[in-house]
């Protein structure tokens, strides 16, 4: 059997959801857009939040969800992976501003002090008191999944009984500018199927928002008698190709060419019967899509979510998602530059 | 039996390029700190800082924004590559830390959306640390895994500690570990704005300690599995034997004073490396000479050793290189590993008057030789209650 580890509790806030239980919303028409207004944690205070940044308190909402469906486990063995592509670029401006108008002196040190980043993994940790280790992932698209497949290893490798691993990002103008500038972008939900039905590629809307997961080591969950949500079994773990449902990283951008050629090999080898594109639905969100992704997979696995209907191109040796009732799902992501990552989940 | 050997090291700080230099530099007492005009404002725009020199890197930090930690990190890398003997392609896992990535280039991007002019997005194109890790594996033909870590101030440290792992866990046999940053005025404003930064010389545990000078620099350790190492018939510098890591969930930019953080991350290295606590025949401190990084460390380690601190000869080198943010976790384990294969303790520079609190505190004002130095620990803190601790040990039949 292969090596694996149990997911035990998801937090998540993205577009209008709030938890792991709205997540078949995704599916809702006109869905991207920004976080309108963050719900309120027990134990900070309004005043408290209004210091963080959003990526922040984002991350505060999830986390406390995730640990909170898993239990609220004793967290002196518990580890924290955390991963990002950018800081908060809101507060980042922020410090910059004053610092252009009003020189070194008038900088602000709370714009800085929570625009570093590692700020999120702290604020979480603090406040979850997660004192056992952890790091922060600076990366592209994959590092949701290289996140969770480094704290998979650490519990199978028995450097900590449970890993919280999350990811969290916000949106700003000026992320979003830069993206359009470099051509990444569309302002609106692309109304034809990301792969490809027609020749022309281009980007999906920026979203933000947050997803935390609890993994838990086997030997745990049976001394605890909790029943998992579904397990992961890490990258270097993966052994048996008995998957028959791919999510997929692609956003109809510049590397779904490496996507692509993962998938096509994935499709002629394994017995294929769903291919799903999740960006579509929630956005393009760097470093927190995989996590995105995963999320929707163990809503999938856990029949809370539908597979979607749509046609897909016939390079993918699959014209049509089947519905098919699914036990194990294959997550992947790449980037422009080839570099990928991939994931399974299982649910026995 | 398995070990983690460290076969090829890379190193770029003020201080010059190259390992030779660094250890000339150690035996010398040398410092790279310089005044620098990292603002326009003549009065207070100059500071303390540890920046390469254009022999190495000639354009400016304004010309080099879009890519001077490419630049610096590769420089590092070629060292270490040559050293070990390898080059691309090459299947490793990489594993760096960073705080800033090019930075400087996001800024000059924001000065330009300020001014209503079009900002040129090159400026962006190295931005996020992410995509130095990419560079570095493109231009070296690195298959493998990367990772860029960042947790702050403890980014090389964290980084090399995490690739030791990796090896020792059997994910890997080769890994690239290690850290960088380079000079970024948004970084300087930033501790400067959190009263963190001295306008002096550093001085690390003296009594009127006023802070750190900010710096820049790149350090790479090639780190490889010693079965595989034997069988490219290639010796080890040194040995990285342990690694501990704590978040202290005290404060978003402090260290808790009484040094429980660091005493619970030592123990751990220390155990990891030998089973147990025991002394080490060197400790080469995080020390970057503010009030409360100083004071968490020592009592950390006062706490672990009691009065047999005072018979273990310590160091902080910030005074030499200045405080490289990402790359000074890196930069001291290459320190230590010039003292186990040298037998050279750096001395602590400019430090006049110990604190009276650091009564067991045994720090040099010179560099000391000839010393028979087998283990070493390397600690580095950072904000968000980050704190790493490596064992680095002298390896047998090494180099």
């Amino acid at each position: 059997m292969e090596a694996r580890v149990a997911v035990t509790g998801i937090g998540i806030i993205i577009n209008n959801i709030i938890k792991y239980e709205q997540l078949q919303n995704l599916y809702s028409p006109n869905i991207i857009k920004t976080i309108h207004q963050i719900p309120e944690i027990d134990s900070i205070s309004k005043r408290e939040m209004r210091r963080l940044s959003n990526q922040t308190c984002y991350a505060l909402h999830a986390a406390v969800n995730a640990y909170s469906m898993a239990g609220k486990p004793d967290t002196k063995n518990t580890g924290i992976f955390f991963t990002l592509t950018h800081s908060s670029t809101t507060l980042l401006c922020e410090f910059h501003d004053y610092l252009i108008k009003f020189g070194p002196r008038m900088a602000s040190p709370n714009a800085f002090s929570n625009s570093v980043t590692n700020a999120p993994l702290a604020a979480v940790s603090n406040f979850l008191k997660i004192k056992k280790g952890g790091i922060t992932l600076v990366s592209n698209k994959p590092g949701g999944l290289d996140a969770l497949n480094t704290a998979a290893n650490a519990i199978l490798n028995n450097e900590y009984s449970n890993c919280i691993v999350g990811s969290s990002e916000e949106y700003s103008e000026i992320v979003e500018s830069a993206y359009n500038k470099c051509g990444l972008y569309k302002n609106n939900k692309p109304d034809y199927l990301p792969y490809p039905q027609s020749k022309y590629v281009y980007g999906v809307p920026i979203s933000e928002g947050s997803v935390f997961i609890m993994l838990e080591s086997i030997e745990n969950l049976e001394f605890k008698k909790i029943k998992p949500l579904c397990y992961i079994i890490p990258e270097n773990h993966i052994s048996d190709h008995n998957y028959n449902t791919i999510i997929s990283g692609a956003a109809a951008g510049p590397q779904d060419k490496h996507e692509l050629v993962q998938l096509k090999k994935l499709t002629q080898n394994n017995n294929i019967s769903n291919i799903i594109f999740p960006k579509i639905f929630f956005g393009e969100s760097f470093a927190l899509s995989p996590l995105l992704s995963v999320a929707m997979g163990i809503s999938i696995l856990n029949n809370k979510m539908d597979i979607p209907q749509y046609q897909l191109n016939k390079e993918l040796g699959i014209s049509s998602n089947k519905s098919t009732k699914t036990k194990n799902i294959l997550i992947t992501a790449s980037t422009a530059n080839g570099y990928s990552s991939i994931l399974k989940l299982n649910k026995q | 039996m398995n070990e983690v050997w460290v076969t090829g090291i890379g190193i770029i700080s003020s201080l010059g390029k190259g390992l030779v230099i660094h250890e000339k530099a150690i035996k010398e007492g040398a410092t790279g700190i310089r005044n620098f005009p990292v603002f326009d404002d003549a009065e207070t725009g100059n500071f303390k800082c540890g920046i390469i020199s254009e022999e190495h890197i000639p354009q400016s930090i304004n010309e080099s924004a879009s890519n001077r930690a490419n630049l610096i990190l590769d420089i590092a890398l070629q060292e270490a590559l040559r050293q070990a003997g390898l080059k691309g392609p090459l299947n490793a896992d990489i594993y760096i830390g960073s705080t800033l990535g090019n930075m400087h280039g996001g800024s000059l991007y924001y000065n330009e959306i300020l001014k209503n002019n079009d900002p040129d997005t090159r400026l962006l194109k190295n931005f996020l640390s992410f995509s130095i890790t990419e560079f570095i594996a493109e231009k070296n033909k690195i298959s493998g895994k990367q990772y860029s870590i960042s947790t702050a101030c403890a980014s090389g440290n964290t980084s090399i500690g995490y690739a030791f792992k990796a090896i020792k866990n059997g994910l890997c046999d080769t890994a690239i570990a290690g850290g960088f940053d380079p000079l970024c005025p948004f970084m300087v404003a930033g501790f400067n704005s959190l009263l963190l930064v001295s306008k002096e010389n550093c001085r690390p545990f003296d009594i009127d300690r006023k802070g750190l000078n900010p710096g820049e620099g790149a350090a790479i350790l090639i780190l490889e599995n010693s079965i595989s190492a034997k069988r490219r018939n290639i010796k080890p510098l040194a040995k990285i034997t342990g690694f501990g890591q704590i978040l202290e969930a005290y404060h978003h930019t402090r260290a808790n004073p009484n040094g429980n953080g660091i005493k619970e991350t030592v123990s751990s290295a220390l155990i990891d490396a030998f089973g147990k606590i025991k002394p080490v025949d060197h400790i080469h401190f995080h020390g970057t000479a503010t009030q409360a990084n100083d004071t968490a460390e020592y009592n950390g380690l006062n706490r672990i050793y009691g009065n047999a601190l005072k018979q273990i000869p310590a160091c902080s080198t910030k005074p030499m290189t200045g405080h490289t943010f990402g790359a000074a976790g890196a930069i001291a384990a290459v320190f230590s590993i010039i003292s186990v294969l040298k037998g050279i303790i750096p001395a602590t520079l400019f430090t006049e008057k110990i604190d009276n609190e650091f009564g067991n505190l045994n720090i040099l004002k010179k560099s000391s030789t000839g010393n028979k130095i087998n283990s070493v620990i390397t600690t580095a803190l950072g904000f968000g209650g980050e704190t790493s601790a490596l064992v680095i040990e002298k390896a047998n039949n090494g180099s």
